[in-house]
């Protein structure tokens, strides 16, 4: 079942409204279990195809006790290994091909951030947080919640409980109506902008990926053209599900975490991922990036060779996570270059703070040509670097060939000058926009709320009748 | 609960509202009216449907009627060789539709008669006849023809204008009716503000192309009878429909199938059906190693077909010279009348002999008028 589908809707306000007939937090616990089990129903047509998912969770959760009650390093180093060869194997990496695979069809949604949820726990297991086996029914809803299921965002289960003990709580008109704002404005955000976008890209790159015959110059245009429409797409895509993700759960009482805040307002690399998908750079910071750290820290004690054992760990997480992204080779080329692009952002920090001082570093930063420059090179980097989203190997390989190491500078040059422009158009926009909603406050009401928002589902009908087929939700892959 | 309740009431209230005042705009924009005179897909982007497949699948209530037609289907050459204008005055007696659809294959021709049945009284194929238009490129494999990333793999364009307004659904049985074909002019009312508004953000994106992108404007009609089919320009549309078949130089017969299996079916409703080899050019037909397998499996097929009461096969491949084409199957604008003349002969010949016994007709096997 899609999230961004009107039977996905039917189903959440469905089980909204029986979540709260009744204000019994064991009722209300039971009613996520029935939604959570009928979502992933949803995607098989056997129960054979979730006998491996199943396995998954039983297996996860055993782990997370032997753990949680041996509590050494040893355990903690098999539970680990074990989860993440097990998950290997489930996923089907293309590189490990002519390893043995299970003979029949089966569910894989959400496996990746099953093992996000999984892995934390086994780590914080560890470290003597939890003095008591985790209530597997709890465990159920938190790693199998129908909201999350399929692309996060990635909470942490001491959040999550936080949320069960509030579950009976009442809701009131305000929040309500907020819940379906967010919900209608996350459709917006996926049926029109990111439709519009992808048939913009479709459009374009249909032109360099379907050997044309184009000359080197009109290559390098049509490619960083598509590539930005790409841009586009993937973001209100995926921050346009968040919202209706996000808007449903506050119907359940769920606070879920926000993962995006303005990604495109970041000023280098390292600051793009705190803002862009900041659930999944928060895991990977705490669970991959820290304790490498500490693990090269305590290697190397030298205080001088810190920040670059920090470029060195920036790298490696990175990599990590563009790996984590696709199972074939050209997301081990996705994974490099978020390596790079952190590295080298953090090397220049490292540079420049060094050749101006604090001060002047700073001053630098407040500078609004050198920091929309920055805000132009972080796009351009970025949206250059998810061309591994939509190309495979062969065709990645063509677009370099063709594109040479001049047209890819080119690219990146003139993408870095039209975005940074876009970012300045995009500012004076938002502000007129802020200025308008602060005086539209005056006369809002419940009328005024309702048609608002009725004049967004309209245009979401319509706008989605132009388009043949609605875009897929690009992170369902991940 | 109330508070889901609530928000919810007040949303529909509020769509309910702002639909209905779209509603009342675009039908004083764009008024509805009864189509008089037969329907002419060529006509689509004047008109609020704007293409051709929405245009066929929208306009089907006026074919309700028990009046005497003739329906074309077939794919671009159909649509653009056979003006309603010219052939309508050669058969008065008759209401002359052209449903053709460009780029359609055998199973997009095979849907749009499913689809005018549909529409069509009981008794509605005892007055009708069909008028099919083939030559070796409308049978191109589903497989190559309906799997472009911007739908549904497999889905035609007719396909498309089913789920567009949710008037079919999906399933995986496939299409499943919503709206009961009998309700297809309450449909258009309902959707008449996504008519009015994807008309006008139409017209609003193509001025904005003619301004900024400096688009070619289309040729004029003495420049289409003017145009000559250069060597280079041969040779480019031997390439393309070489990339249509994906480099195969047999036409495979998958498509025959369907053509067979929709006249069957068409023959067994109570139609009369005309099955017409469109015309091409010398230098197409005689130098296309698919026009030459296709030829084989049409022989084939209407060997098949001999004799069979209600049935005539026109043969018109070869019946124009090549500076009558502004392309390889195109007519050049003038023409478009004679090949309406050479169709309302056959068209008449066939309904004057149906009328007269119940024999059968012409030998199916080439027999031109």
């Amino acid at each position: 079942m899609d999230v961004a589908s009107l039977n996905f809707v039917a189903l959440a306000l469905a089980a909204a409204l029986i979540f709260h007939l009744l204000a019994n937090p064991v009722y209300r616990k039971a009613v996520l279990t029935g939604v959570n089990l009928i979502f992933i129903a949803s995607y098989i047509t056997s129960i054979v195809q979730v006998v491996p998912l199943a396995f998954f969770l039983v297996f996860g959760y055993g782990m997370i006790d032997l753990v949680r009650r041996r509590r050494t390093g040893a355990a903690l180093a098999v539970a680990l290994v074990a989860t993440l060869v097990l998950y290997v194997f489930l996923k089907r990496f293309s590189f490990l091909d002519g390893l043995p695979t299970l003979p029949f069809v089966y569910l894989v949604i959400g496996l990746s951030y099953i093992l996000f949820r999984i892995l934390h726990l086994t780590v914080d297991a560890a470290s003597e947080q939890w003095d008591r086996p985790i209530d597997p029914w709890s465990f159920f809803n938190y790693t199998c919640g129908f909201l999350t299921l399929v692309s996060g965002p990635i909470q942490r289960y001491q959040d999550f409980l936080k949320g069960e003990q509030s579950i009976a709580a009442s809701l009131e008109q305000e929040r309500a109506y907020r819940s379906f704002e967010r919900v209608i404005i996350g459709f917006v955000k996926v049926s029109v902008v990111s439709a519009t976008a992808n048939y913009l890209f479709q459009d374009l790159s249909s032109h360099i990926l379907g050997g044309s015959g184009l000359s080197w110059r009109a290559t390098c245009i049509y490619y960083g053209a598509a590539a930005a429409a790409y841009t586009g797409y993937l973001y209100y895509n995926f921050c346009g599900y968040m919202d209706i993700v996000i808007g449903i759960g506050r119907l359940f009482n769920q606070q879920l975490p926000e993962n995006f805040n303005k990604p495109f307002a970041a000023r280098g690399f390292l600051e793009f991922w705190n803002r862009w998908h900041m659930t999944l750079s928060e895991w990977f910071k705490i669970y991959l990036f820290t304790p490498l750290m500490r693990v090269l820290a305590a290697r190397f004690q030298s205080p001088a060779l810190l920040p670059y054992l920090g470029v060195f760990a920036f790298f490696v997480t990175f990599g990590v996570m563009g790996i984590w992204h696709g199972t074939t080779i050209v997301f081990v080329i996705y994974g490099l270059l978020m390596g790079a692009g952190a590295s080298v952002n953090k090397l220049w920090q490292l540079r420049l703070q060094g050749a101006l001082g604090k001060k002047g570093y700073q001053a630098l930063g407040k500078q609004p040509v050198y920091v929309y420059l920055c805000r132009g090179l972080t796009f351009s980097y970025f949206t250059m670097a998810v061309t591994c989203l939509w190309v495979d190997m062969g065709q990645l390989t063509h677009l370099t060939h063709r594109m040479g190491a001049v047209g890819l500078a080119g690219i990146l040059v003139a993408m870095t000058i039209a975005a940074a422009l876009g970012a300045v158009a995009w500012d004076i926009v938002a502000a007129l926009g802020r200025a308008i909603a602060a005086r539209a406050t005056a006369i809002e009401n419940a009328l005024t709320r309702n048609l608002w928002l009725a004049s967004l589902v309209v245009l979401i009908a319509i706008v989605s009748s132009f388009y043949h087929k609605a875009p897929d939700f690009v992170y369902r892959a991940f | 609960m109330k508070a889901i309740l609530k928000q919810a009431a007040g949303l529909v209230a509020g769509i309910a509202a702002i639909y209905g005042l779209l509603l009342v705009i675009s039908l004083v924009l764009f008024p509805m009216h009864r189509q008089s005179g037969g329907l002419d897909s060529s006509l689509a982007g004047a008109t609020l449907f704007e293409t051709e497949p929405k245009y066929v699948f929208l306009n089907r209530a006026s074919l309700r009627d028990d009046k005497e037609r003739l329906i074309l289907l077939g794919a671009s050459n159909v649509v653009t060789g056979f003006h309603v204008s010219e052939l309508q005055p050669l058969l008065p007696d008759l209401e002359v539709d052209n449903l053709g659809i460009s780029g359609a294959n055998l199973t997009e021709m095979r849907q749009a008669y499913d689809l005018i049945r549909a529409a069509q009284s009981p008794s509605g194929p005892k007055h009708t006849t069909y008028a099919i238009g083939i030559w070796y490129g409308v049978f191109q494999p589903d497989g190559l023809k309906w799997n472009t990333p911007d739908r549904h793999g497999g889905e035609t364009d007719l396909d498309i204008e089913r789920y567009r307004y949710g008037f079919f659904r999906r399933s995986a049985a496939g299409p499943v009716q919503v709206l009961p074909t009998e309700d297809l002019e309450l449909g258009l009312v309902l959707i008449h503000p996504y008519l009015t508004i994807d008309r006008l953000a139409r017209d609003a994106t193509d001025l904005f192309r003619a301004k900024f992108l400096k688009m070619k404007p289309e040729k004029t009609v003495a420049e289409r009878n003017a145009s000559v089919v250069t060597p280079e320009k041969q040779a480019q549309l031997f390439a393309y429909w070489h990339d249509q078949f994906q480099g195969a130089t047999a036409v495979p017969p998958e498509q025959f199938a369907v053509l067979s299996n929709m006249v069957t079916r068409m023959l067994a409703d109570g139609n009369r059906v005309v099955v017409v080899d469109l015309p091409l050019p010398s230098w197409h037909s005689q130098h296309s190693a698919l026009n030459d397998s296709y030829k084989q499996l049409r022989d084939g097929w209407l060997q098949q077909m001999n004799g069979k009461q209600d049935f005539a096969y026109l043969d018109l491949q070869d019946a124009f010279p090549d500076d009558e084409f502004v392309d390889e199957v195109h007519p050049k604008p003038r023409t478009t009348a004679e090949w309406s003349k050479r169709l309302a002969a056959a068209v008449a010949d066939e309904i004057a002999k149906a009328g007269a016994s119940s024999a059968g007709l012409n030998n199916p096997t080439g027999a031109t008028p």
